[in-house]
């Protein structure tokens, strides 16, 4: 149970409107996306400002008790999942943008504007704010920080990491810092560079700036059908050795664009996979390129291209594209979602390598991914009813990972480690390298109370096997897609 | 020789074998401070083992790789082993199609972007361009986070490290990311060491996002003397919808110059559009390559001191009016508010008042007074202290060498 004079020193700096104890509404916070699993916090407090949170965090730092930050709680991994009898900071009460310097090329905001809010602000201007994970309507800022997000476009304009110049940052022990800087080239270490992505495990940003860029002047969407995965992952392999950087190149083998059709009825062709390539830049290349994809995937063995040829045409590609995860209800009851990069070479090796896997444990897996950096979103279909089957829908998402490790490639490209992958760390990086990590750790929360057990490993938690799929509130509703 | 000198000789031969140590020399010297032996292991065990002797015996290290960079950052406190990264060599590997490849940290970058557009199929390069970038190591280009005209387009080294491995003063050795180009997993941990200037880990080995060589460059110039004028066309090409590599201003030149790599059509076309749209001139052949030589190393090449500054985009044409008369040569990306000036010693105090009055600050990298800058703010500083005293708990490598003494 947790200390009453903590909670009224926390009532005391949020207010009582600011403050949530009542176990129905805790509820709504015991988890983020990753649905299975549900942590009941001793209570949520919403701050309103940077100086707010860090008297929250001071608080608990000094009763020693562990505090979990939270934005719109759309992460995929356990990021945001409470400490039993811990305190969630949820940011989603931090919501204005504070500034627009179209001089400079930034925008300050703080962490729980939403991210689509960043470029619904400045497109009218002609400029835009390139980060677009799938939960963009939903998720926040500041969550995007703690998870370096990316997202469909990040192929060609990178993660969250190039485009944040300097955020104010409570510390673990809820002191107030300016990491980065609106001046470039601050001296000392690149803390900022550390934070983000170390989900939300050595402080909390209050404030962020970033970097805006121009709306590219022209883009040019195709779509490709092919016969086969393989030559669709061949074709993907041969557009990034031709050089060429397309804004997204997403891929989806026959069961996802079958499930897709059933809800959005894009009108895609019925073929073994499908990608989707974008071309973004001034007008003269991304024609150029245009032609140049099209005539890669000819020679890749595509039976089909198909280029949009008005605003409605791509939206109604990515409409179907999006609507993928969510569309899954249509031909599974349940379905496990998987998050691993491979090497782009690598791509019709493991695909093919997941068509066994698939065929061995009796499972279907719908695939749906980022094919342009290798990101793999494989999802494993199973009906919970079924004795044994979410097990092996578990298994077979973990054997999918051990593939993307012996590719060379990573246990998660955007979805995060978390409570989810904690376990699996060790199997991509030596003890010594997890020290490291520990140490980095430790230098920033040495009392080990800024969101623990997340991102790293423990004793603890790798007795546990990862979480299963079921769906977020938010995306019941329709809020929210996962891509 | 004195006694310890001659036992430390010793011990290192032990661990890295007689060739690979020697006495230091003058050359040898670091900020000003000669080493008293130079250290080379050859691969990231050696290094391992040499820096935990070096900790147990609480003698201090510095990392060396090409020494084109070697007096960034303030002068070390003491320099007891200069840990030259010369036979850390090598491309590990490199994946043309992924457009990745891992290097160890001893490999000069004019060495690998060589090697990487000479692969048949496949013309690729690193995109940096750091001054000196030819014989500057990987290594060192990581620890001083150099960049040049190219970061206006692709960064610094911070954007496109994918991964690296490295070894900490008491002998573990990790890594941190991958060789894959998205990936979330474990604290990013080389960013840390991007701009560390040796005092956190010894940097063994790099995996990096490439880039294909563009099949073809156009070059457009705006020549003025007005550095209003200049700033205010280098802002526009930043409004225009055109990808440009590069835009520098150089000063006294009064130049600011644009570069389009793309296709042969793409450059072309992007670059008739700013002289259409905004004004400058394209130039091509002969001119183009005789001025990129003039302005290769500027503002280095001359006498004097040099200092990287840096401000907000929007206040470089108040920097530069109040530094026209005052710098001897001046190179900045206006886009992102960065460049560096070389100035007589004596106007220091002058420079560092312009700097100032347009609400930038400026580290020293050449001449007396060189120096890591100071961090801006206590708290941070703070949280930097503690990283170091996590990774670098006995102050083994560069002491003194980061930004508050660190």
């Amino acid at each position: 149970m947790l200390d009453r004079t903590l909670l009224e020193r926390l009532r005391a700096v949020v207010g009582d409107d600011g403050m949530i104890t009542e176990a129905p509404a805790l509820q709504t916070y015991a988890c983020d996306g990753l649905t299975g699993r549900r942590v009941s916090p001793a209570a949520v407090v919403l701050p309103l400002t940077t100086e707010e949170v860090a008297d929250v965090v001071r608080a608990c730092a000094e009763a020693r008790v562990p505090f979990v930050a939270r934005g719109a709680g759309t992460g995929l991994s356990g990021g945001a999942l409470p400490v039993a009898d811990g305190i969630v900071i949820g940011l989603s009460r931090m919501r204005s943008i504070l500034d627009i310097d179209l001089e400079n090329l930034q925008v300050t905001v703080q962490p729980g504007v939403t991210n689509l809010d960043v470029s619904k602000a400045v497109r009218p201007l002609g400029y835009f704010y390139a980060p677009d994970p799938s939960s963009q309507q939903v998720c926040t800022i500041g969550g995007n920080v703690a998870e370096n997000s990316g997202g469909a476009h990040c192929l060609k304009y990178g993660f969250t990491t190039h485009h944040v110049l300097a955020a104010t940052f409570v510390t673990a022990d809820g002191r107030i810092a300016r990491l980065g800087g609106t001046v470039r080239d601050a001296p000392g270490y690149d803390l900022l560079g550390v934070v983000i992505g170390s989900e939300g495990t050595l402080g909390i940003v209050t404030e962020v700036v970033l970097r805006i860029i121009r709306v590219p002047e022209s883009t040019e969407t195709v779509l490709a059908a092919f016969s086969t995965m393989g030559d669709a992952g061949e074709a993907v392999s041969r557009i990034i050795a031709a050089g060429i950087t397309p804004a997204a190149i997403e891929m989806m083998d026959r069961l996802a664009i079958q499930a897709c059709e059933e809800i959005v009825h894009a009108g895609y062709p019925d073929c073994g996979a499908a990608l989707i390539v974008e071309l973004d830049g001034p007008e003269v290349e991304s024609t150029a390129f245009l032609r140049q994809v099209i005539d890669i995937c000819a020679a890749s063995g595509s039976t089909e291209t198909r280029v949009a040829a008005s605003e409605a045409e791509r939206a109604l590609i990515w409409k179907a594209r999006k609507a993928a995860f969510a569309s899954m209800g249509r031909i599974s009851p349940n379905y496990y979602v998987q998050d691993g990069v491979i090497p782009r070479t690598r791509l019709r090796d493991v695909l093919e390598e997941i068509g066994s896997l698939s065929t061995t444990y009796g499972l279907r897996v719908a695939n749906v991914f980022h094919a342009g950096d290798g990101n793999l979103h494989p999802l494993v279909l199973y009906d919970n009813t079924e004795p044994g089957a979410g097990d092996r829908a578990l298994q077979l998402a973990g054997l999918i990972l051990d593939a993307c490790i012996t590719a060379g490639g990573s246990i998660t490209g955007e979805h995060g480690v978390g409570s989810d992958k904690a376990c699996y760390m060790p199997k991509m990086f030596s003890a010594g390298s997890i020290s490291v990590m520990g140490r980095v750790r430790d230098a920033f929360d040495p009392r080990d109370v800024c969101n623990p057990g997340k991102a790293l490993p423990t004793p603890r938690l790798c007795g546990e096997v990862p979480g299963m799929y079921r769906p977020h509130e938010i995306e019941m509703a329709g809020l929210a897609e996962r891509l | 020789m004195t006694a310890s000198t001659a036992q430390e000789l010793h011990l290192f031969t032990e661990l890295v074998g007689a060739a690979n140590v020697r006495n230091a020399e003058a050359s040898d010297a670091v900020g000003g401070i000669v080493p008293s032996i130079v250290v080379s292991p050859g691969d990231e065990g050696e290094v391992a083992s040499v820096l935990s002797a070096a900790t147990a015996r609480g003698l201090v290290v510095v990392p060396r790789g090409g020494g084109t960079k070697i007096d960034w950052g303030s002068p070390p406190e003491r320099c007891d082993v200069l840990l030259s990264t010369s036979r850390i060599e090598g491309i590990v590997d490199h994946e043309p199609a992924d457009l990745v490849c891992v290097v160890r940290a001893g490999t000069t970058l004019g060495h690998l972007q060589e090697t990487l557009a000479s692969v048949p199929g496949f013309r690729q390069r690193l995109m940096l361009d750091p001054p000196q970038g030819g014989r500057a190591t990987i290594g060192g280009v990581i620890a001083t986070a150099a960049s040049g005209p190219l970061r206006t387009r692709f960064g610094t080294p911070r954007d496109l490290v994918i991964g690296a491995s490295f070894v900490l003063s008491d002998g573990t050795i990790g890594r941190s990311g991958g060789k894959v180009v998205k990936n979330v997993a474990g604290f990013d941990v080389a960013k840390l060491l991007v701009g560390s200037l040796g005092t956190l880990a010894v940097v063994t080995e790099v995996a990096f996002r490439l880039h294909p060589l563009p099949a073809a460059s156009r070059m457009v110039i705006l020549e003025s003397r007005s550095v209003l004028d200049l700033c205010e066309f280098a802002a526009r090409v930043g409004r225009l919808q055109v990808t440009p590599s590069v835009v520098d201003l150089h000063w006294p030149q009064g130049l600011v110059v644009v570069r389009f790599d793309s296709s042969e059509q793409g450059a072309t076309l992007q670059a008739e559009r700013v002289t259409r749209e905004i004004g400058g001139r394209i130039i091509s052949g002969g001119d183009e390559a005789a001025l990129t030589d003039a302005l290769t190393g500027s503002p280095w090449t001359g006498s004097g001191m040099v200092g990287a500054v840096a401000m907000l985009p929007a206040r470089i044409g108040t920097f530069l009016t109040s530094m026209s008369a005052t710098c001897d040569a001046v190179t900045l990306r206006p886009l992102l508010g960065t460049g560096e000036v070389r100035f007589a010693p004596d106007v220091l105090d002058m420079v560092r008042g312009g700097v100032r009055s347009a609400g930038g600050r400026m580290v020293i990298r050449r001449g007396d007074g060189i120096s890591a800058g100071d961090a801006d703010d206590d708290v941070a500083l703070d949280l930097m202290r503690l990283v170091k005293r996590q990774l670098d708990p006995a102050r083994t490598l560069s002491p003194g060498r980061q930004a508050g003494g660190i």
